[in-house]
């Protein structure tokens, strides 16, 4: 019987614990998403925004490839934070830079969210506006909880190993927001 | 706060908490009955406690009355069974059973504790608000529920708080019993009842999410006035609502019942789990097909995830889709016929003694297998076409769940007591416990089933006064009500059995000289469980090994 220690079962419990939440996250999108294809499938007239001239006074879908490129940017940075060969002392470094793209994608969720709101455009405004914000936002939340997440790798004091782990299990997250995001534009604008 | 990241101590509090919730789901319903039984007359100090808003002159309301069938269906389920099942036996058993020392992250355990306790407070407290608790029923249908009082949006941040201390609680379950297991357990070594929890928390952890989805989007209709759940041209009171329209009622529908259904089984799959090791303890027998019942459960719980729109299919669904699920519906049977073939099974040769533990698991049965017998009819269209809506409906669920999973976990509660206190619960009290509750139980809920074939709906107001179709069966609701009155009493004596034994009842460690984990350590088991980390070299029942 090979001999299993502590540090190996709490490894395990973690990857475990991430991986099913990660699951959670996807189905919780996924109903968000599905929700949206239902709606947009069932309607007559899917009037967008960017298709009804907003477009032209405010790029939209320009603001949310240039968050697709900082939410990247947060990946990365975060696959280097899980670098086994990363040093200690660089770790708060990158943790902060993840941590600051985040918050730079939140606030221009926010700020968007308020420069349309400015003009009337509201969830109430229409369904097609109502999912907008429902997709969008909830991205904005999970970054949001990955910025929280990364400044909290950086400052509890707990051995290198496990603060690799930490990194890596964040990256995974990272990751998967990133796909979400990719789901959430394409599906807004591309389809 | 330290004490509550021991699983025993948290079980404990989950167990407590959930008791109090089932309490006053069980209150709310004798009021419910009250009105059904007696429409119109006056409750006395009904005035006194609800007020005159609520019921003046000692009489129910009808916005009160719907406010109590909603929250009745939300206590039960959300608060009440669920966390029973789950956070109480789950968090107290799991880690005994798997030989560990404790859940793998007690402070998320903690945390999803604190979760579940603010989102029932917030969903009871409700009541008070300005209009009341939500009145929607526990489906939330919209667009009634997007209309209704506030008191549904308490109710839609409880069930985002419930899904998030589901999560947690989940995702602790699941990664103990993956990363914590004793040297030598094996998943094919697990007791039956580690599988159970298992195969429920996926559930919860990929279902719930649905339904939060279904919340925010609700929440959005309700706060910012977005329109996901509400049709173009929607007029109340033949007055056009001041909505943008293009939303879609049935959208609620599917993700609700994505994850409602599968509910059903988070309420199910621990109760057979329970009974599986109360009936192979007591009967002294290993189960019968282990590893035939594992495969059974992890099919029962993946399959009850592709079945939820048969409770939608008298929504308009495509022929193709509706067959498709009434299909599956039928299919679904078979792994639940299964479970109970092989705990019918386990019976047979064994040496049984009839304690109250065993008594309720053998109730259990019978009871299981009619609540899900009804059920066919109702997966299928044509005869769903007749019952649906019916009393047949309720009678239906509340076999799955009253004397389904609740008599499950009574034996649950008569079993493992000896493991919490170190001391038995008295089997004569026991017995009046068992007899008592299964006579008031099929008193209650048996009516049900003849009303519904009759044509009397569910939720109506007055019972069904209205409709001449109803009133032979009408004749029935005061004796139900009685007999819920009885059932009620019964349940003091239980009380008074948990109480009395607590204190003065005989000394026990392992009565039912069972042979899984949980009783290889003390009882109550000390903190870190065991003196010395098991290992494990057979199977959980090895009741073969015993001398005939």
């Amino acid at each position: 019987m090979s001999a299993v220690t502590m540090s190996d079962r709490e490894g395990r419990a973690a990857l475990t614990g991430l991986w099913l939440f990660l699951a959670s996250l996807v189905m919780f999108y996924g109903a968000l998403f599905s929700g949206y294809v239902l709606l947009r499938a069932g309607s007559a007239t899917w009037d967008t925004p960017w298709r009804t001239g907003l477009a032209a006074e405010w790029p939209i879908a320009v603001d949310h490839w240039f968050r697709t490129m900082w939410l990247g940017l947060a990946v990365m940075q975060s696959r280097r934070l899980s670098g086994e060969g990363v040093p200690i002392a660089g770790l708060p470094h990158y943790s902060w830079l993840v941590a600051l793209s985040a918050t730079a994608f939140v606030w221009r969720c926010i700020y968007v969210g308020g420069w349309l709101a400015a003009r009337g455009l509201v969830p109430s405004t229409s369904v097609p506006l109502a999912c907008w914000y429902a997709l969008t936002g909830t991205v904005a939340l999970l970054v949001a909880g990955g910025a929280i997440a990364a400044v909290w790798v950086a400052l509890e004091p707990v051995p290198a190993r496990q603060r690799a782990r930490r990194g890596a299990m964040l990256q995974r997250y990272w990751l998967l927001t990133l796909v979400l995001w990719l789901a959430t534009v394409g599906g807004l604008y591309l389809v | 706060m330290t004490r509550l990241t021991d699983h025993k101590t948290l079980g404990i509090a989950y167990g407590l908490t959930a008791g109090l919730f089932l309490t006053i789901g069980f209150l709310l319903m004798l009021l419910l009955r009250w009105q059904l039984a007696w429409p119109g007359q006056p409750i006395p100090i009904a005035t006194a406690i609800f007020g005159e808003t609520n019921a003046p002159g000692g009489i129910l309301l009808p916005e009160f009355y719907y406010q109590l069938v909603g929250m009745h269906g939300s206590v039960m389920i959300f608060l009440a069974v669920v966390p029973l099942a789950t956070g109480a036996f789950g968090t107290y058993l799991v880690p005994l059973q798997v030989g560990a020392r404790g859940l793998a992250f007690p402070r998320l355990s903690v945390a999803g504790f604190l979760i579940y306790v603010a989102a029932g407070l917030l969903m009871t407290a409700s009541f008070a608000l300005p209009g009341g608790a939500a009145n929607s029923g526990w489906t939330s249908y919209p667009p009634l529920a997007v209309l209704a009082s506030s008191g549904q949006t308490a109710w839609l941040v409880g069930i985002l708080l419930l899904g998030i201390a589901s999560m947690l609680g989940a995702i602790n379950i699941m990664a103990t019993v993956v990363a914590y297991r004793a040297h030598g357990l094996t998943l094919m070594r697990l007791p039956f009842f580690v599988w159970s929890q298992a195969v429920t928390a996926l559930l919860l952890l990929l279902a719930f999410p649905a339904l939060q989805a279904a919340a925010v989007f609700q929440l959005m209709d309700r706060v910012l006035g977005s329109s996901f759940f509400l049709p173009t041209g929607l007029a109340v009171s033949n007055t056009p609502l001041a909505v943008s329209g293009g939303g879609n009622p049935l959208l609620w529908q599917h993700l609700f019942w994505f994850l409602a259904h599968p509910e059903v089984y988070v309420l199910v799959l621990p109760a057979i789990g329970i009974v599986a090791e109360v009936i192979t303890a007591h009967a002294r027998r290993p189960l019968w097909r282990y590893g035939l019942m594992v495969g059974a459960v992890v099919t029962l719980g993946a399959w009850s995830m592709v079945v939820w729109a048969h409770h939608m299919l008298l929504t308009g669904m495509s022929t193709t889709l509706s067959s498709f699920f009434q299909v599956t519906t039928m299919a679904v049977s078979v792994p639940s016929v299964i479970l109970i073939t092989a705990l019918v099974m386990t019976l047979w040769g064994g040496a049984i003694r009839f304690t109250t533990a065993m008594c309720f698991a053998l109730a259990f049965l019978p009871m299981f297998g009619l609540g899900g017998v009804t059920g066919l009819p109702l997966g299928l269209g044509p005869s769903n076409l007749i019952l649906h809506d019916t009393y047949y409906v309720i009678g239906h669920f509340h076999y799955l769940v009253a004397p389904g999973s609740l008599f499950a976990l009574f034996a649950g509660i008569y079993h493992w007591f000896p493991k919490l206190t170190g001391r038995r619960l008295d089997e004569r009290l026991g017995l009046v416990h068992f007899v008592g509750s299964f006579v008031t139980m099929n008193a209650i809920f048996l009516p049900m089933f003849l009303m519904g074939i009759m044509g009397v709906n569910r939720r109506l107001y007055d019972g069904g006064l209205q409709y001449e179709l109803a009133a032979p069966a009408l004749a029935w609701n005061p004796f139900m009500t009685w007999m819920a009155v009885a059932l009620g009493l019964i349940q003091l004596v239980f009380l008074w059995n948990l109480y009395r034994s607590a204190r003065t009842g005989e000394p026990a460690d392992n009565p039912w000289r069972a042979t899984t984990l949980e009783w290889a350590t003390s009882s109550p088991p000390p903190a870190g469980n065991f003196a010395e980390p098991p290992v494990v070299t057979g199977g959980p029942y090895r009741y073969y090994e015993e001398p005939s």
